[in-house]
């Protein structure tokens, strides 16, 4: 991994002039603008519903989580630095941590996973609406997805059960009827070989 | 090797950051990575370039509309958090600093007090207070901590004087054991605020006292003999009060 700062190279898919709006909308946040508040909510808050969905699958507690995270930023705005990373994936940050600690908090973890169809497209035919679909495209030039294609596929499906639907190694090992110890060497070798590709 | 020269090795902290990040660190563990990025910039570091490599992820992650209600519960924990009576309150902290440390001190805790029930809805609420003094037992500092949202507001009621190469540190300081662990770095401000994690706010919650010293650029990870202003952690709930 480099010592660079994250923010040297966007992700592709957030222009610079959203970013700058963003960084404009957290900067009149420290300063306790309500207003820019709201905008910054109407420029983000689905998205951010939408990936705190995909980790809790649970439409209460993914507001719960939204509302918390917004709360967060309202009081931390003025710890934003943009060379340490970019608006949104700061602000996806504050979310996902947050939503890993609800995860934990529930009891019904592993009742919801059973019912968690959306995940078993990992491991077979995915239907064209499924993010899967956009993320494991062939002529993707999101260069991620494109060291996520070069993986083993056990390795690439643990890294996503994980990080995008919250799964900790547990759950996967339960999931894929495999030893904890297996799940945790498919995340340490999958994880070192995205690293690799994506030039750290 | 020692566990803090242990976590200095860059293949165990790349490896650490990666499933802190990806959220394979659970539990106890979590906690501990948290602990440590506190005071390990290339800690920090590393989990933020795991933070925006893995971004892309969401790209095709759809929208969701949230709630209506979702935007309006947010504001009303904002507005009531600005509780202009607060904001009254800590204005008058500015005269009140003249008095004894002892009657600064009785006032704040009853000020919030009053206040606390009948002007806050719950989730606003301060949850502690600490008037932190300096050597000469003048009021220095007030810090106040609100569970919700887990915020931290330290008011700097005099600055103390710091050389370019040195920063305020934080600390809190165990009722159970005497163990002094860091909160963080803080800005020479009037005011600052800053939200906590989950294992902060435990040690918000198991502390007697909280203190601030000078260290050098950076921060410590023992404070050092200059304490700058230290004070006694009073838990605030409803009508009663009682240490940490």
């Amino acid at each position: 991994m480099t010592n660079g700062d994250p923010a040297d190279n966007p992700p592709a898919e957030q222009s610079a002039e959203e970013a700058d709006r963003l960084e404009q909308l957290l900067a009149r946040i420290a300063l306790r603008d309500q207003a820019a508040l709201q905008q910054l909510y109407g420029l983000v808050a689905a998205k951010l519903n939408g990936i705190a969905m995909k980790l809790l699958n649970d439409a209460d507690q993914s507001n719960d989580v939204l509302q918390e995270t917004f709360l967060q930023i309202w009081h931390k705005a003025g710890e934003y630095r943009r060379h340490q990373g970019e608006p949104m994936t700061w602000m996806t940050s504050l979310l996902r941590y947050r939503a890993l600690d609800k995860l934990r908090s529930d009891k019904r973890e592993q009742k919801r996973r059973d019912q968690y169809g959306e995940v078993q497209e990992l491991f077979g035919e995915t239907s064209a609406e499924s993010p899967i679909a956009g993320m494991l495209q062939k002529d993707t030039d999101i260069k991620l997805n494109q060291c996520l294609q070069t993986l083993d596929t056990l390795n690439r499906n643990a890294i996503l059960m994980a990080y995008y639907y919250g799964y900790s190694r547990e759950d996967i090992a339960i999931h894929v009827e495999q030893p904890i110890n297996t799940v945790k060497s498919w995340l340490k070798r999958g994880l070192t070989r995205l690293a690799q590709c994506l030039g750290h | 090797m020692s566990g803090s020269l242990r976590y200095q090795n860059p293949e165990l902290q790349d490896r650490l950051a990666s499933n802190y990040v990806a959220g394979t660190l659970r539990g106890p563990a979590r906690r501990r990575m948290e602990t440590l990025m506190l005071d390990d910039s290339g800690l920090r570091n590393r989990v933020r370039q795991w933070e925006h490599k893995l971004q892309s992820l969401h790209h095709y992650t759809p929208e969701l509309s949230p709630k209506k209600s979702t935007l309006n519960n947010i504001l009303s924990a904002i507005n009531g958090a600005a509780d202009p009576m607060l904001e009254n309150l800590k204005k008058k902290l500015g005269f009140y600093r003249w008095f004894s440390g002892l009657a600064l001190t009785c006032a704040l805790v009853l000020a919030v007090l009053v206040w606390a029930p009948v002007g806050q809805p719950p989730s606003a609420a301060i949850n502690y207070v600490a008037v932190m003094k300096d050597s000469n037992a003048q009021p220095t500092m007030v810090v106040t901590l609100t569970q919700t949202g887990r915020v931290l507001a330290l008011d700097m009621l005099a600055k103390p004087k710091l050389q370019n190469d040195q920063n305020l540190q934080l600390w809190a300081i165990s009722k159970v054991d005497g163990s002094i662990t860091s909160l963080g770095v803080i800005d020479v401000e009037k005011r600052i605020e800053k939200s906590l994690t989950k294992p902060q706010w435990g040690l918000i919650k198991d502390a007697e006292y909280l203190m601030v010293s000078v260290e050098a650029a950076g921060g410590a990870s023992m404070p050092s003999n200059r304490i700058v202003s230290k004070g006694l952690c009073v838990k605030v709930e409803g009508w009663k009060t009682e240490t940490g």
